[in-house]
């Protein structure tokens, strides 16, 4: 890759986003304003935009064994069968959650995140202290976020990166056997998409 | 330790869903489920920005009202399809106008540190697919 962009394959999408990264940096820089106000307010919607289209995915892969299958082989192209797409050149896999294993995500390094299916990142997603804790100690974080799992669970935690970003696909939770697609993406949340929660059963939701 | 799951005060959603309120052309904005929505990172970025402005810095919310309804008859007054504008796009023009006359940055020196973002190759600092799992505990047997 050369590191000479070339400024006609520029979308206004990156144009704008790239300003808007400017004028926070050169506001944090002057001390005008801080990240963390910034993150703070960012927090009032972030939960409300909420990952309908991962939602969408994972209620399919419950209800139909053989897209289920397809998403485990290449969760990108089978994203691009429900019209999930978005990144360009990106590839994505989906961690699938069984009995015996629980699959966590973070990025590592700063804060790659499968947005088309995801929405918007949690600002905890960025902190350091999920970034560095996550990889040390999962069990710890996850309780954290109130998930207990039994000892004999393993858990793995995946690297997200700009060329291969991660998302789990939960289990599907007991008592909603005959639920409807529509009915079981209601009950997924961005959070057991990441990993740091499991998918409440509906008689404890 | 910083908690993760830190959620905003329960006061602080309806005091931010007031302040869109107030804002022009209010039917415009993108909502799902009733709820300011937004279809791309920067947009919300560029809105939390406005509203952490004027939280901590107290200028009154109509300053930053009047620009954008300002920044919106501009594209009216230069565009035939008004059905193509987006929300936060023109949004930001009126941050950037409101910017400029606080005096906290030039339009230049905006465009310098634009043109150095995009300067640098997409997610320059993490670019490798990493196939591995980078930790994992086992589960305890028996």
């Amino acid at each position: 890759m050369s590191l000479h962009h070339d400024h006609s394959t520029i979308s206004a999408d990156d144009r704008i986003a790239a300003r808007v990264k400017a004028m926070e940096a050169i506001l944090v820089e002057k001390g005008i304003i801080g990240t963390d106000a910034i993150d703070y307010m960012s927090s009032v919607y972030e939960n409300e935009v909420g990952p309908q289209l991962g939602a969408k995915i994972v209620a399919r892969a419950w209800v139909d064994p053989d897209f289920r299958q397809r998403l485990l082989v290449d969760a990108t192209e089978a994203c691009k069968e429900m019209g999930v797409s978005g990144m360009q050149g990106e590839e994505m896999i989906a961690l699938e959650d069984t009995d015996t294993v629980h699959n966590m995500v973070v990025c590592t390094l700063c804060s790659c995140y499968p947005w088309p299916v995801l929405g918007l990142p949690p600002n905890w997603y960025k902190y350091p202290a999920y970034r560095a804790r996550t990889a040390r100690d999962p069990r710890g974080v996850m309780a954290e976020f109130g998930l207990e799992l039994p000892e004999s669970v393993e858990i793995r935690v995946w690297d997200s990166s700009a060329e291969l970003r991660y998302w789990v696909l939960p289990q599907r939770p007991a008592g909603t056997e005959g639920w409807s697609e529509e009915q079981l993406a209601e009950l997924v949340t961005r959070d057991s998409l990441i990993g740091v929660a499991g998918v409440a059963s509906p008689k404890a939701a | 330790m910083q908690r993760l799951n830190e959620q905003p005060d329960p006061e602080t959603k309806p005091h931010v869903d007031s302040l869109v309120d107030a804002l022009p052309f209010n039917e415009k904005i993108p909502r799902r489920s009733g709820d300011v929505a937004f279809d791309h990172p920067w947009e919300i970025r560029a809105f939390s920005m406005t509203v952490a402005l004027h939280e901590t810095l107290g200028f009154p919310w109509t300053e930053f009202q009047q620009r954008l309804i300002a920044a919106i008859r501009q594209f009216e007054a230069e565009h035939t399809d008004l059905e193509q504008w987006s929300y936060y796009e023109r949004w930001m023009a009126a941050l950037e106008e409101l910017v400029r006359e606080k005096g906290w940055m030039s339009e230049s020196e905006l465009e310098h540190k634009t043109e150095e973002i995009l300067a640098l190759p997409a997610n320059y600092m993490h670019q490798h697919a990493v196939r591995e799992p980078v930790a994992v505990v086992a589960g305890a047997s028996g």
